[in-house]
């Protein structure tokens, strides 16, 4: 994770001389989806797999995912140093930095029902409130929830659902 | 010493015998016999007297003066075995006398040595009771208890499951609706703390 750090910083040192923090990020963030299913089902982020063919094998989904030169370039170096494995690593410790000198905090906001924008709107605003930040939700449906909502925002968990109160409930009542 | 008594006596013999020779050969009158003979055996009688006098006096003392002492010696022990006999005659007497007093304290030790052993053995008991009734009252609200315990968890799993059901069946957007804002208000509520 220290490793995945440092490359996510030196990445990031670039992109904002550049302006292009942003969109590098959504691209190393396709990067590392794309070599992480192929890790699953090819020998990609084995480390015996040769140097050539993994400079070779990352040119190719490189190209083929249509990226910037600096973030193909990015993605040589990772492969020479024989971390394709890390990139998911990297990729989300990219994606913390880029938010932290944003300020803005990402939010997983689980719905029993399908929410409308206006819902959406009013609980991004108040973890706003809370955070201090700009919050990026994460919208889930889960039924199991069976009423209410969950936000998970920088390691906290406010779980206000029907489910949990029934929980609550129930150990009080069996207590 | 001994060999001068055997001397003496040798000496009395030979005596004897020479006057016995002269006595024998003689062939005098029946009457001058007879006092001859009267006079050699009253000599000779007389010789052993001393004789028997001088040489065996001594020892007949000395014989006599042990047993004498023997005799004295066993009649002091048998006064003194007398006398303990005696002694101990009394002591069975006095123990005889006192035995029924004997008896009647011993009958009254053992009597309150169990009077002592019932009062235990009683308390014993009574503590046993006690103490079975209290475990049997505490294993009885144990039990009470966990039925109680497994009575509630079952109705409150009971009552989860109802209502879940319903909220299944009942649960409409607008409850959802409701609660994103008391979820909104609860979030805000807890900031402003």
């Amino acid at each position: 994770m220290l490793a995945a750090k440092r490359y996510a910083r030196a990445l990031l040192e670039v992109a904002v001389e550049s302006g292009r923090m942003e969109s590098w990020g959504a691209e190393l963030d396709l990067l590392a989806r794309m070599t992480f299913e192929l890790g699953a089902r090819s020998t990609l982020t084995t480390p015996d797999l040769p140097l050539q063919s993994r400079i070779k094998a990352m040119e190719v989904i490189s190209q083929q995912l249509g990226l910037s030169f600096p973030v193909r370039s990015f993605a040589l170096v990772v492969a020479r140093r024989n971390r394709i494995a890390a990139l998911p690593e990297v990729a989300l410790a990219y994606q913390r930095l880029v938010d932290e000198r944003l300020g803005r905090a990402r939010a997983v906001l689980s719905f029993a029902m399908e929410p409308s924008a206006q819902e959406i709107e009013q609980v991004v605003k108040v973890l706003e409130r809370v955070s201090g930040k700009t919050v990026l939700p994460t919208v889930k449906i889960e039924p199991a929830l069976l009423g209410g909502l969950v936000a998970q925002l920088e390691g906290k968990t406010y779980d206000l659902s029907l489910a949990n109160k029934l929980k609550q409930a129930e150990q009080l009542l069996g207590a | 010493m001994r060999a001068k008594g055997t001397l003496g006596v040798g000496v009395a013999a030979l005596t004897l015998a020479s006057l016995a020779v002269p006595v024998l050969a003689a062939e005098p009158d029946e009457a001058g016999t007879s006092a001859m003979t009267l006079g050699f055996y009253t000599i000779n009688f007389v010789l052993f007297v001393v004789l028997l006098v001088r040489y065996a006096s001594g020892g007949i003392k000395n014989y006599f003066s042990l047993r004498a002492r023997m005799i004295s010696s066993a009649f002091a022990n048998l006064e003194g075995a007398l006398r303990d006999a005696q002694a101990q005659a009394m002591q069975a007497a006095e123990r005889v006398r006192q035995l029924p007093f004997e008896k009647a304290r011993i009958e009254a030790l053992i009597r309150k040595q169990t009077e002592q052993d019932v009062e235990a053995i009683r308390q014993a008991a009574h503590n046993l009771a006690a103490q079975i009734r209290r475990d049997g009252e505490a294993a009885a609200r144990s039990i009470a208890e966990q039925a109680e315990r497994q009575l509630r968890s079952a109705v409150a799993r009971s009552a989860a499951q109802m209502a879940r059901e319903m909220l299944r069946e009942h649960f409409r957007p607008a409850d959802q609706h409701r609660l994103v804002e008391d979820f909104v208000q609860e979030i805000a509520a807890r900031e402003a703390q």
